[in-house]
């Protein structure tokens, strides 16, 4: 019999010590300003949430999280709860994260923490909506994860990002491979300002990926959006890239 | 300090020679160019450099002659017997426009365009009233890049080589005749020019004979007249223009490309193979009249009014997307579901699907999608090729048809309509067409709802049509209140009991029915407690 709790997400450390590792990158490089709004897929733990109150409370002027499964919001909402007492002040919305509404003019930081591949064709329309109408800005970042583990078979996987490994240069399988772990978000992000057509008004910056296995073996990639325009090749290929679980750091490029 | 040479003024020797023996850093000392700073001027040197690689550039010699005409003796495998006699349409259509709106008072008030096929003899003229050709001007007609149509008019032939084509198509001889309507009326002359077999078939030959006519009078003034010897086609067969469904053909892309011209500007006719009487728009679009409460899908239009650049300068351009609803969503017939595109009201593109497709519902609501696009302002925006009847996706201005938010905004308006017509009863809603195709007053398409909207290129969030733009509207249909049957299976005994627990008297199989729904209004109670 599945134990009552078994909706519950509880993630492993080697998650947070990716998010946390990339989250000391942006601090240290593209932190602008003391006070950030932060939205998020938090779960039913909003672990995230703890972290950067814990970082700098400064980073969690507003704390908004979403869930969409009924229990999970169940739960998450208890534990907005017990957090509250700590000046931790977490909203918890049931529903989709691409429903958020912008209700500052300062600077967001967004945690898509998604369990599946951040390649879907909606994420696309969902993204170029966000880019489109605003509520994904400059001076904004963005966490994003997404699943590195099985998947339909590589041919068919790297198929589907042919142009992109075209722009970029990259005709070896092997590499191929390696550039959609390293940067396979990005693609759909870049998508995404296409389809929005804000590629030439928004900068996007991918200031790095990092690699971990959690249940399956994921990765959490971070973004920095700007005024300007994205080049695509320079923003895929400045982005570094670090393995949690081997230590292994691979330069730009 | 003194000031910097401009990189620009130098001839390409001239570049090459300081490219090849003048580090980067010291050119960017000596020179600049007005089109960048420093950093950008830098990168133009790196991209020349590795362009032209300078280091290993020679002594310059010269090498080059002139084009051939063998690009328009090749027509005959480009266009269609149809593409051809529009493009000398356009030409026509062109030359009276600026003709009347530079000399009104000396330009026929009516532009009449008559096309003739004399089977006798195999040749097809073609003949207008648009104000003929001055002596001058003769190459117009029949040389390659000479026109006086510009890249920056309001036109519909440009590229300067679409009579000439038509003219290599179509025949294998030609004669022209034209009778030029001078405006200041100093001189009334006919000239005829003579292309025959050699000189059309000559890649090399642009020189061409012309007479002065002895009798002007075989023309009016104003006309121009192209007599063509016909092309034998099929080779040793009937002459195609004996066969019924060419001829066909050829009205039907005359009517499909000019309808909406000829509604707009009554005063354009075109005869087709019968002088007594001009070509009758067609109504191609058969939208959908229905109206009433909670319902309006009759077909409006949004000009939206945009500026765009062209080398620096800003231009007026105008994007009229009209959108309705067909009568029926039947997939085969005469007029079929798509949009339409149009560069200055001449169709070059029918019933497209592709270019809006993320706009517009999947499915069976995108059999209900009628409507078109016509971009109106300089020959150089309209995203047409050469031979005007592919879009060219390329071009910048079908970003903003298919991207910008307030475009994008009417498209949605209108697909959330189409999806919910497509989950009613279709056929009834929609088959009532409106009641005139045509508003004879104002000389355009009946279109109940008209807006205009100024829309600016660079502003793309937060952008929104302003309240007074209509947005068509179906009331919802209901959503099926869906049910499932559950069985449930009861001993006699089990019955007996629940009766007795709902307290529910009779013989078992004549109180079944109410002791189910007992039984379900109990539970739900039950199970929303729980909620």
């Amino acid at each position: 019999m599945p134990r009552v709790d078994d909706c519950r997400t509880r993630f492993g450390p080697n998650k947070y010590a990716a998010l946390h590792l990339l989250l000391s990158r942006w601090l240290r490089n593209y932190a602008k300003g003391a006070c950030y709004h932060y939205v998020t897929l938090g779960g039913t733990e909003l672990k995230d949430c703890q972290s950067l109150h814990f970082i700098d409370p400064g980073l969690t002027t507003s704390l908004v999280s979403f869930e969409s499964a009924s229990d999970r919001h169940q739960y998450a909402v208890a534990t907005a709860k017990q957090l509250d007492p700590l000046g931790i002040g977490v909203t918890t919305r049931k529903g989709d994260i691409f429903d958020f509404t912008r209700e500052s003019e300062g600077p967001h930081l967004f945690f898509f923490d998604f369990t599946g591949t951040c390649t879907h064709a909606d994420l696309i329309v969902k993204f170029g909506r966000l880019f489109a109408d605003g509520r994904l800005r400059e001076n904004d970042a963005l966490f994003v994860t997404s699943y590195l583990g099985r998947n339909l078979g590589w041919t068919r996987v790297l198929g589907a990002f042919d142009a992109e490994f075209r722009i970029i240069g990259v005709s070896d399988f092997e590499k191929k491979k390696l550039s959609y772990r390293r940067a396979h978000p990005s693609f759909t992000l870049f998508r995404a300002l296409c389809s929005s057509n804000m590629q030439a008004d928004l900068l996007l910056r991918c200031f790095g990926c990092v690699e971990y296995r959690d249940s399956s073996k994921m990765g959490v990639y971070g973004y920095v959006l700007e005024k300007g325009m994205t080049d695509f090749p320079d923003f895929i290929k400045n982005a570094p890239y670090f393995d949690v679980e081997h230590g292994f750091l691979q330069a730009s490029g | 300090m003194a000031s910097k040479t401009d990189w620009n003024s130098l001839t390409h020797k001239q570049r090459m020679k300081v490219l090849a023996e003048t580090p980067v850093d010291q050119i960017v000392q000596s020179y600049s160019t007005s089109e960048a700073d420093e950093g950008g001027f830098r990168k133009l040197l790196a991209r020349e450099i590795s362009l032209w690689r300078p280091e290993n550039v020679g002594e310059f010699r010269e090498a080059g002659s002139a084009p051939t005409k063998d690009v328009v003796l090749g027509a005959w495998r480009d266009l269609e017997r149809s593409e051809a006699l529009l493009e000398l349409t356009d030409n026509s259509i062109d030359n009276w426009l600026r003709r009347r709106n530079q000399y009104p008072q000396k330009t026929s008030p009516e532009l009449d365009i008559y096309i003739d096929i004399d089977r006798a003899t195999h040749q097809l003229t073609f003949e207008d009233n648009a104000g003929g050709v001055s002596a001058d001007k003769l190459e117009n007609l029949v040389v390659p890049g000479h026109s006086e149509t510009e890249p920056l008019s309001q036109t519909i032939g440009s590229y300067k080589t679409g009579g000439k084509k038509a003219i290599f198509r179509l025949s294998t001889a030609a004669q022209i005749t034209t009778r030029y309507w001078n405006p200041a009326e100093t001189s009334d002359e006919a000239f005829s020019v003579h292309l025959d077999q050699q000189w059309i078939s000559d890649p090399l030959q642009y020189k061409f004979p012309y007479t002065l006519l002895k009798d002007k009078g075989v023309i009016e003034r104003g006309q121009t007249k192209f007599v063509l010897q016909l092309r034998e086609e099929p080779i040793g067969g009937p002459p195609w223009f004996n066969e019924p469904e060419r001829i066909h053909k050829i009205s039907t892309e005359l009517l499909h490309a000019y309808s909406l011209l000829l509604i707009r500007n009554p005063k354009i006719k075109i005869h087709f193979e019968d002088r007594t009487k001009p070509l009758q728009p067609l109504d191609i679009y058969s939208f959908s009249g229905t109206f009433g409460t909670g319902v309006d899908i009759r077909p409006q239009q949004v000009l939206f009014t945009i500026q765009m650049d062209h080398q620096g300068q800003q231009y007026p351009i105008e994007i009229e997307i009209v959108l309705g609803c067909r009568t029926t969503s039947g997939a085969k017939g005469a007029s079929q579901a798509g949009i339409d595109l149009y560069g200055n009201n001449r169709l070059f593109l029918l019933y497209d699907q592709t270019i809006f497709a993320p706009l517009l519902p999947a499915g069976s609501g995108r059999n209900l999608v009628r409507g078109f696009v016509n971009i109106r302002g300089p020959n150089i925006f309209i995203p047409w090729d050469t031979h005007k009847r592919h879009l060219n996706v390329d071009r910048d201005i079908i970003n903003t048809l298919t991207k910008h938010p307030l475009i994008v905004e009417y498209f949605e308006n209108w697909r959330r309509v189409y999806a919910d017509i497509s989950r009613s009863t279709v056929t009834k809603l929609i088959h009532n067409p409106l009641p005139n195709a045509f508003d004879k007053e104002k000389h355009d398409l009946h279109i109940p709802h008209r807006n205009v909207v100024q829309l600016e290129l660079s502003k793309k969030r937060g952008v929104h049509l302003p309240k007074e733009v209509a947005v068509p509207k179906v009331m919802a249909p209901k959503k099926k209140n869906e049910t499932i049957a559950l069985r449930l299976l009861l001993s006699t005994s089990e019955a007996r009991a629940l009766a007795s627990h709902y307290q529910i008297a009779g013989a078992l199989h004549s109180i079944s029915n109410e002791l189910a729904s007992r039984i379900k209004e109990d539970v739900l109670k039950k199970a929303k407690t729980k909620n």
